[in-house]
């Protein structure tokens, strides 16, 4: 058993969240994730490391927080302030000393104790909604055993409802000693072709697509989701469809598929983090009601469940 | 909805607001007749005369008649209670920011003309008259009589330019004997008084009198709407002839007996609420539980064939309208209190009933249907939120909230607000019958009376700020109450201390401010006609503005206390930077705040207090400092009794009060700059809870809503995200998850009341920009809804900065 102290990064605890499990819930996002979905709506969480974020939109160029880096990592030009991120040792100084909150530090080290501590402040709205916590990230299983002490701390001390939200990339072991503490798995389906999964995603589809069925097949008692995030030019080809549909069907018990839209919401963090937006780049759309019913008709028609999107 | 409806709304939101001088002409008519009458009687005749002989307006369209004044959404004048601020203002009105009001030649010359008459002989002479009188030198020094402001941190005598309001009639009574059961109950006192024997059946008799006249009066005031409507047939479009007939019938049938059908209920229910603004001019004067008065005949209706669901739907979104065209002029001090024209019109829904158990019916979801369909400021429908409140009534108030856009209904709970009522003496039988009346009160219809001697409000923050100045008002330099050095505070809680004592020598006063205004009430205004709506008012033979009897138990004088959050957050951040981290010295910390953080270390403090945990984000520690600024205030209220009877009922309410407040408040502890507005209600400072809607409802539950009848208005904002999917629509599972978000706070948390915008800042900042393009944007304000562009700027800013709660 791991040691209740243990800490990890936690780059957010988000409460009164109503779309990842049941219930009004709590949402504990772990830092770090091995995947690397040119798409994520949080960029901040998929280093395994912190980052420093900055906030331009908020920023009133005072330039106080360059004369406060130790490190003279910021810099004040016409357009704004520009971070260096080779320099930046992640002092925090310059948190601090912005009073516009341009600044925040993402991925602190936070004990069990307190993250449980954080999640059971919204008790009576889970006992009425049958809500609870749910494990996000950057992805939770690559943080087995905090992951596990964190979920059987939610179980045994607060008696609320657990959910993870994962990618499935992960030792099928981290899965397994996780999972006696879950109740619902809501797990990404995004490609199920190996090698463009590699492309696109950075790592194949085999260990994600062996841990969805291992969770279908071997856990029939616990609630699984799949959701798939329809992301156009990325993954919604006829061919990944009817891969993503056969691979469902092929599972040994009915398993509902959600369809997530494209949404550009995550594109300012990307800014903020001194990162790359691909999707944004490449004029990606959203795809609109028409083109997302007629996607869920196309899985329907090929057999399978698709609710509420 | 029908192109019926879409006009009478439209013409209600585009509608100017004038001054209307009919019933200022006929009352100056009726008093100079009755010279020397006694009060009572008096009232009475000019109730009859203005009645008598104001003009009848219908507009063809209307489902719903009856007219408040001569034009639509005109105020009319009340000189009884105040000419002065109408002659001093005569010309400004239209040059008003905001709550603007059109005067014309006429009226102008009507003003000026009955003005004399009235000099010193109105509810307003008298009022400062005896204040003046009974005021000791101290208090007249740093009194300011334009405002009625006492050292800049008690507010009173908002109440002295107006009339009473704030009660719930008995609607219970008025349905099952309409007018003429008024005047048979009448009867039957007066038959029973011994006039031979019995000292007091003499002032009972003109009570009962006066009664008699008003409630006569009222008869034939039915009759020439009757007589109205069966005149404008031959002319009117063919589609309006028949609604117009139902008017008519219904009018003659209304002043002979009691109503018999769902129509003729919402008729009678709007001319007895469209009488009580024309015989005084309080505002508050609320619904009531409609949907359960009227559920009776809304039922009888649909079984017997006679009424439709849609026609019951289209009836309410008229009577919605005509509610909403009431319409008041204050003077400027009291209209910045107020900003958006407000008249605190409450419709209560749901809830349980005597027996605890969960009453709603049909008729609760019509009255919720009706608000997106009409989305307009005023009236404004509540929905009582009790343990078994079902979750699609939830889901189906939630959905109305979001379409309806401006904050409506706002949600109160059973829990909370039974218990708090049983707490005054209230027995629980008839605390389960509670009705809001105006913003937040808790109101039993029938029977309390929520307002009485005018509301006093503090300013909680502007006594801290006295206080760090050793008792000096640094706006004015003047002391009231002596207090200590800072050198003498060695703790937060000593600081603590201080205030309370402050308070409590501010709250002493409170019984001869009120008094004041209720004496001079019951000496010049009684209100025979709404005293006879109140369900024992009759048999005891005494009008209202009296007070006492066995009910009086159940009346309460609103006291409020303002900027409960920025106290909290201003107390709190002396505790941990001057007492625990020794950051810097008290004094140090007052200068700074005296310079309003300018200067390098007022930044860097400034700083520091920004990076203290706020209230608002479920933080015990500082909420610590809400939950016992709270508890004090209300329990240091209950040693007092007021003029009236009853109890000083608590509030840590605000209407838009904050804005003014603030400015006359410098720069304080919690970070706030100089006059910067006080944060509203029992709400955190606008934008600093940042942790989500659940952390801000947590903090707020944390002060104990069962000390406080008179409520306790939370309000948030939403983006409409999260409200709808990712198209843009209704999405009912984040609507069943929102319902039990508000379910938890009222009843698992006990919290007492929350309310809405569902408005993105986007929106309001386009709004802003673009006034002529939103004239129809609603917003929730305080208790109450406001057109967005009614409001002053420094309140449309702070409604964009409260914290946007998304998904």
């Amino acid at each position: 058993m791991s040691s209740r102290h243990e800490e990890t990064k936690v780059f957010n605890i988000q409460r009164y969240s109503v779309h990842d499990g049941p219930g009004i819930r709590t949402i504990v996002f772990l830092q770090g994730c091995p995947l690397q979905c040119p798409w994520c709506a949080n960029p901040e969480g998929r280093s395994f490391a912190s980052v420093l974020s900055h906030n331009r939109s908020l920023c009133r160029l005072c330039g106080r927080c360059t004369a406060v880096c130790p490190e003279q990592a910021l810099r004040l030009e016409e357009d704004g302030i520009h971070v260096d991120r080779a320099r930046c040792t992640l002092c925090g100084k310059c948190v601090w000393t912005c009073a516009a909150d341009c600044y925040k530090i993402f991925g602190e080290p936070m004990t069990v104790e307190e993250a449980l501590r954080e999640v059971g402040k919204d008790e009576s709205f889970y006992f009425r909604s049958g809500g609870g916590m749910t494990v996000s990230g950057g992805e939770p299983l690559a943080h087995p055993e905090y992951l596990t002490a964190l979920l059987r701390g939610a179980k045994e001390q607060l008696d609320v409802s657990t959910a993870i939200e994962t990618c499935c990339c992960a030792p099928e072991e981290s899965l397994r000693r996780a999972a006696e503490y879950v109740d619902t798995f809501l797990c990404d389906i995004k490609i199920v072709d190996s090698r463009r999964s590699r492309e696109i995603l950075g790592v194949p589809s085999e260990q994600i697509l062996h841990n969805i069925r291992v969770i279908a097949e071997e856990y029939p008692e616990k609630t699984l989701l799949l959701r798939m995030p329809v992301i156009p030019g990325y993954n919604d080809d006829p061919e990944n469809i009817q891969g993503i549909a056969a691979f469902i069907r092929s599972l040994k018990r009915e398993v509902p598929l959600e369809l997530l839209p494209y949404h550009e919401f995550g594109k300012a963090k990307y800014a903020n983090l001194g990162l790359r937006y691909l999707p944004g780049e490449q004029g990606v759309a959203a795809p609109d009601r028409e083109r997302m019913e007629a996607l869920a008709q196309t899985f329907r028609d090929l057999g399978v469940t698709v609710v509420h999107t | 909805m029908s192109d019926r409806i879409e006009y009478l709304r439209m013409k209600a939101a585009s509608a100017k607001s004038y001054i209307c001088g009919e019933r200022g002409r006929i009352i100056t008519d009726s008093y100079r007749a009755t010279e020397g009458e006694d009060p009572v009687i008096r009232r009475a005749i000019a109730l009859r005369d203005i009645l008598d002989n104001m003009s009848i307006v219908i507009d063809e369209n209307e489902l719903i008649i009856g007219n408040h004044a001569t034009m639509e959404n005109a105020a009319p004048l009340f000189p009884e209670f105040s000419i002065g601020f109408l002659v001093k203002e005569l010309d400004e009105f239209e040059k008003r920011p905001y709550d603007r009001f059109y005067v014309t030649e006429e009226t102008k010359t009507l003003i000026r003309g009955i003005a004399p008459y009235w000099q010193g002989r109105t509810h307003e002479d008298r009022v400062v008259r005896t204040t003046k009188r009974m005021f000791p030198e101290s208090l007249l020094q740093v009194w300011d009589e334009d405002c009625f402001r006492l050292n800049d941190v008690l507010y009173d005598g908002v109440r002295k330019s107006a009339g009473d309001g704030h009660i719930v009639p008995d609607y219970f009574k008025m349905m099952r004997g309409g007018v003429p059961g008024v005047l048979w109950e009448a009867e039957k006192a007066r038959a029973k008084l011994d006039l031979r024997k019995d000292p007091k059946a003499f002032e009972k008799k003109l009570f009962l009198d006066a009664v008699s006249i008003s409630y006569t009066a009222v008869e034939r005031w039915f009759l020439r709407f009757a007589e109205k409507a069966e005149a404008m047939i031959p002319q009117a479009k063919e589609e309006n002839k028949p609604t117009l007939k139902r008017a008519a019938d219904c009018c003659r049938h209304l002043a002979s007996g009691a109503p018999s059908s769902f129509f003729e209920a919402l008729q009678l229910t709007y001319f007895l609420h469209l009488i009580i603004h024309i015989e005084s001019n309080g505002h508050s004067v609320s619904l009531g539980r409609i949907d359960q008065y009227l559920y009776p005949f809304y039922e009888k209706d649909l079984r017997e064939g006679v009424l439709t669901r849609r026609e019951a739907l289209d009836l309410i979104d008229c009577f919605y309208i005509k509610v909403s065209r009431f319409n008041k002029v204050r003077p400027w001090p009291e209209t910045r209190l107020k900003s958006g024209a407000p008249m605190f019109m409450t419709i209560t829904l749901g809830g349980v009933d005597r027996e605890g158990r969960e009453c709603s019916n049909e008729l609760t979801g019509l009255f919720l249907d009706a608000l997106p369909e009409t989305r307009l400021p005023q009236p404004t429908p509540i929905l009582r939120v009790a343990k078994d409140t079902p979750q699609d009534l939830m889901v189906r108030a939630v959905q109305a909230l979001l379409k309806h856009g401006g904050g409506l209904p706002a949600f109160f709970s059973d829990e909370a607000i039974v218990a708090s009522l049983v707490k005054t003496g209230v027995p629980l039988e008839d605390a389960r019958e509670y009705a809001i009346g105006g913003c937040s009160e808790a109101v039993i219809p029938g029977k309390s009376f929520s307002f009485t001697g005018g509301d006093c409000y503090f300013n909680l923050l502007k006594i801290l700020e006295i206080l760090l100045h050793e008792g000096v008002n640094p706006r004015t330099g003047k002391t009231l109450f002596p207090a200590k050095k800072l050198e003498e505070y060695h703790s937060a809680e000593d600081i603590f201390e201080a205030f309370r004592k402050q308070l409590s020598q501010y709250m002493s006063y409170i019984v001869e401010l009120t008094a004041i205004t209720s004496a001079t009430d019951a000496a010049l205004n009684p209100t025979p006609f709404t005293s006879g709506l109140l369900d024992y008012r009759i048999e005891m033979g005494r009008d209202m503005s009296l007070g006492g009897g066995e009910s009086a138990r159940y009346s309460h004088t609103i006291l409020q206390g303002h900027g409960t959050g920025d106290l909290c957050n201003a107390l709190y951040a002396l505790e941990k930077l001057v007492f625990e981290q020794k950051a810097l010295t008290l004094r140090e910390f007052v200068e700074i705040l005296d310079r309003n953080w300018a200067g390098a270390r007022g930044e860097e403090v400034r700083l520091m207090t920004h990076r203290l945990p706020k209230y608002g984000n479920d933080e015990d520690d500082v909420d610590a400092w809400a939950a016992r600024i709270g508890d004090f205030f209300a329990r240091e209220a209950q040693q007092y009794i007021p003029w009236r009877g009853g109890v000083f009922g608590t509030s840590l309410q605000g209407l838009t009060a904050n804005v003014p407040e603030g400015e006359t408040v410098g720069a304080t502890p919690d970070g706030r700059m100089a006059h910067e507005a006080l944060s509203d209600n029992v709400s955190p400072h606008a934008g600093t809870d940042t942790h989500g809607p659940t952390s801000t409802l947590k903090s707020v539950s944390k002060v104990d809503h069962t000390l406080f009848i008179d409520g306790n208005i939370l309000n948030l904002r939403f983006h409409p995200s999260a409200l709808t999917d990712a198209y843009g629509q209704f999405d009912p599972l984040r609507g069943a998850r929102f319902a039990d978000m508000v379910k938890s706070y009222l009843v698992d948390l006990a919290g007492n009341q929350v309310q809405f915008n569902i408005l993105s800042a986007g929106e309001l900042r386009a709004a802003q920009a673009h006034p002529e393009e939103y004239r129809d944007l609603v917003v929730k304000v305080a208790g109450y809804s406001a057109y967005f562009n009614s409001l002053d700027k420094g309140l449309q800013d702070q409604i964009i900065e409260r914290t946007e709660h998304a998904l």
